[in-house]
């Protein structure tokens, strides 16, 4: 997976990855490594892993062998929230947003480093006014680039299901992580969502991020992605540039047909 | 003196055993803490009180009130749980749901018959036959055998027949059991039946031995829900195990503490399991039912 | 009108009570059934202090505050990683524990006999001698704990509560701590528990453990419920109803027993038909669902 330009990061990394559950292996011998600034598609049927390996990368899951690397540090073991303070952020494939919150407030939590977050200062603190005011503007700024601030202060359970993709987008993108994990982010979308959400994707590469997203949509891979992993049945079966994995004749039979 | 101890932890375990296996066979099928189980268990205990108040012999009186106590915990669950569950309420929904249960039944039972001590003991405090250096009575021989019989019979439900079949199936997993053509509803009602049916006739044994109060069920079902996070989680056995743990646990500490502190025994045995062990002795490690 | 005062100060006390677990449990989403063990530990680290140093009422206050902190860190840390039920359950052997504690180490507590003899508190140099007197004291606490929890689950922590309240997971990938703002939560929401203690053991001079059972727990967790978690206003509604409630059995000529039996019929249903039909309570933002 080399590009021609000279020492590409690797970003993220895992080595000899494998889990199971209640003995059937949802991770087999993974190994992988994603470069910075690349927008990697991970592809594969459904059951192969995929979400499975975007669990173990953000610390939703512990591997029982393996290791996984954030450019060099291991990050193996960590909480969940410790790897997205070290710079990753993801969504979810069941979404998964505060429903009964505003849709403001679902994307000013995104914003890290808060200080009014901390106990003192939320009681304690002037500056609450600041820090919350700077948020805010930023965060409507946000939502204008998904097409939402009309929907700023409704509740997040009344957007529709596209609406609520974008808005987990716009979360990551609050989150200003350099690393964006995204599970399926155009399925089950309206076409017209999908091209907004792949504008947004693309929006995020020029500004110099790491994607990996899981998809079952090829127009979408291929629209947006530059290299690509394959997965089948908790292995990853074939990984590199674009055309090049999208190319060839067993990876078209199997998955594209 | 030993001898004694073990006896009575025998006892004790027994009935705890039959208690925890009521409440764990609702736990693992239905998935929720029954807590309103122990308001069934007091129920069937004073049902039996009333029939043989009444004149009933007490042949006629325990099968009665053992049905008549299944029908209230089948009511709970159709009446409520199974409303709240169509619903989609969460486990703390159920929780919370059957902790008003158990309120309201154990007031109702305070309101109707008073909250002095009764009893269901014919005849003179006995002092029971001597065995191996400890006494025994003929109820307290009831009581480990009935509790024997009845765990005898539990394991052959569960590993021998169908229904038993099927009621591990939900407890593995309701949703792949629904997909197998299991009425997971009615595989819930029938634990419901069974669960009950156990806790009335501990109750009862308890109230041959001893005595009862409107207060006894709270007691049996912080005994129950202990004995099945140490037991262990979804396990059956690990249940009526742990229902012997603390029946042992409780006489021991009798035995070197003063009395009072038998309930601070049982209590802290809960939160050991639920800091260091939470799926209990013999749960699977990965249903642990804590987060990441 | 001494009725009428006595009333009121019952309500104050049990404003810091609901206002301390609705933190805990409307904003968190984590229910707790040991709320009246904490509230104990600050009437008796109160009496304690009272009786054998007259001390006064602002020290008072910390100390059951800091007794209380402590306990609920050592109980917090371990346990807060289960599962919601499963952390219901250990709040149970929790308050089980504690009410042992209370009605076992005659020593310390007075056992079932419980303390007499408790001081008026001090405040100030004044005593507190009469009830208009302790009225504006209870009141004025009540106040501030109510403003303090009110400004706390206003401001982005607060948001940050209700994120873990609605889905950990997801406030977790956002980078949030939950382990910690747990933790933090349920010891403050302790520690206020008990200043609630301080309050009843200087008002009611006398203390005994059948103040502070699992059934006191649970009763308040009902006027959580009922009143409506997660909006601090509704449990505060939900105290008041529950608190005059029962004394307005009385007044119709109840016994005092088949008052107190009645009264727990009346929640327990009442807890039943919320879960069934209105989770959220009277006017709550959030009902415990999944």
């Amino acid at each position: 997976m080399k590009s021609d330009s000279a020492a590409t990061k690797i970003v993220i990394s895992g080595k000899n990855l494998r889990k199971a559950f209640d003995g059937v292996i949802a991770i087999d011998d993974v190994s992988f490594g994603i470069e910075e600034g690349t927008v990697t598609a991970l592809i594969g049927p459904n059951g192969s892993g995929k979400t499975t390996l975007l669990d173990l990368v953000t610390g939703f899951l512990s591997p029982d062998r393996g290791e996984i690397y954030l450019c060099d540090q291991k990050i193996t073991a960590l909480p969940p929230h410790e790897i997205a303070g070290l710079g990753v952020s993801r969504t979810f494939q069941d979404l998964r947003l505060l429903n009964r919150l505003s849709v403001l407030d679902n994307v000013l939590l995104a914003y890290p480093n808060q200080r009014n977050e901390l106990f003192l200062n939320a009681l304690f603190s002037n500056s609450i006014q600041r820090e919350e005011a700077r948020n805010r503007e930023a965060a409507f700024q946000l939502l204008e680039s998904g097409g939402l601030s009309y929907k700023a202060d409704d509740l997040t359970g009344s957007l529709s299901y596209g609406q609520q993709k974008v808005l987990s987008l716009v979360c990551c993108l609050a989150t200003s992580k350099k690393i964006v994990l995204l599970d399926e982010p155009v399925a089950g979308v309206s076409p017209e969502m999908s091209a907004k959400i792949i504008e947004l994707l693309l929006a995020m590469k020029a500004g110099a991020k790491t994607i990996v997203l899981v998809e079952h949509d090829i127009q979408a891979v291929r629209k947006a992605a530059d290299q690509v992993l394959v997965m089948d049945d908790g292995r990853v079966i074939a990984a590199g540039l674009k055309e090049e994995v999208l190319g060839r004749p067993e990876i078209i039979e199997a998955y594209l047909t | 003196m030993l001898s004694q101890i073990l006896l009575d932890s025998l006892i004790a375990g027994s009935i705890y055993a039959l208690v925890a296996l009521g409440f764990g066979l609702v736990y693992s099928t239905a998935g929720f803490f029954h807590f309103a189980h122990g308001a069934v268990y007091a129920a069937g205990a004073y049902l039996v009180f009333s029939a043989w108040s009444a004149g009933l012999s007490l042949y006629f009186a325990v099968p009665l009130a053992i049905v008549g106590g299944m029908l209230i915990g089948m009511l709970m669950e159709i009446g409520i749980y199974r409303p709240l569950r169509r619903k989609r309420a969460s486990n703390l929904t159920l929780l919370i749901a059957s902790l008003g249960m158990f309120i309201v039944g154990q007031n109702l039972i305070s309101l109707i018959f008073g909250d002095d001590t009764k009893t269901l003991r014919t005849g003179l405090v006995s002092e029971g036959i001597p065995i191996l250096g400890a006494r025994l009575t003929k109820v307290q021989l009831g009581i480990i055998t009935s509790s024997v019989l009845l765990i005898g019979c539990c394991w052959f439900l569960l590993k021998k027949t169908k229904i038993g079949r099927a009621m591990r199936a939900v407890a593995d997993d309701p949703q792949l059991a629904a997909i197998r053509g299991i009425n997971v509803d009615r595989v819930i009602l029938f634990a419901f039946a069974v669960g009950s049916a156990l806790g009335v006739t501990a109750a009862t044994l308890v109230a041959l031995d001893s005595d009862m109060t409107p207060m006894m069920g709270f007691y049996a079902l912080l005994v129950a829900v202990v004995a099945v996070i140490a037991g262990g989680i979804g396990s059956i056995p690990g249940a009526a195990l742990g229902g012997l743990l603390i029946g042992a646990a409780e006489q021991l500490g009798a035995w070197r503490l003063p009395t009072e502190w038998q309930q601070t025994i049982v209590f802290s045995i809960l939160i050991l399991f639920l800091t260091f062990r939470p799926q209990g002795f013999l749960g699977r490690s990965f249903d642990k039912p804590g987060t990441w | 009108m001494e009725y009428i005062l006595h009333l009121l100060i019952m309500i104050a006390i049990y404003t810091i009570l609901v206002v301390s677990l609705d933190l805990i449990a409307g904003y968190t989403g984590l229910l707790s059934i040991a709320h009246a063990a904490f509230y104990g530990i600050g009437a008796y680290v109160t009496a304690l202090l009272s009786i054998h140093f007259r001390t006064q009422l602002p020290l008072n206050v910390m100390a059951s505050a800091i007794v209380a902190a402590f306990l609920g860190v050592i109980f917090a840390v371990p346990l807060l990683r289960l599962r919601d039920d499963y952390f219901v359950v250990a709040t149970l052997g929790f308050q089980m524990i504690l009410y042992n504690i209370f009605n076992n180490w005659v020593g310390l507590t007075g056992g079932p006999l419980g303390l007499p003899g408790i001081p008026k508190a001090i405040l100030l140099g004044t005593r507190i001698d009469t009830s208009p007197k302790f009225l504006i004291v209870a009141a004025g606490l009540a106040l501030m704990v109510y403003f303090v929890v009110r400004r706390l689950v206003r401001s982005p922590y607060g948001r940050v509560l209700k994120a873990i309240r609605e889905d950990e997971r997801f406030a977790q990938a956002l980078g949030k701590n939950v382990r910690w703002y747990k933790v933090q939560v349920f010891v403050v929401g302790s520690a206020l528990a008990a200043i609630a203690g301080c309050l009843y053991a200087h008002y009611t001079t006398f203390i005994d453990p059948t103040s502070f059972t699992v059934r006191e727990s649970i009763l308040i967790t009902s006027m959580v419920i009922l009143g409506g978690a997660g909006s601090l206003r509704g449990p505060i509604l939900g105290a008041v109803m529950l608190t005059v409630f029962p004394e307005l059995l009385r007044f119709i000529g109840f016994q005092s027993s088949v008052a107190a039996n009645l009264r727990q019929v009346l929640y327990g249903s009442l807890l039943v038909l919320a879960m069934l039909y209105r989770p959220h309570g009277l006017m709550g933002e959030f009902g415990f669902e999944k």
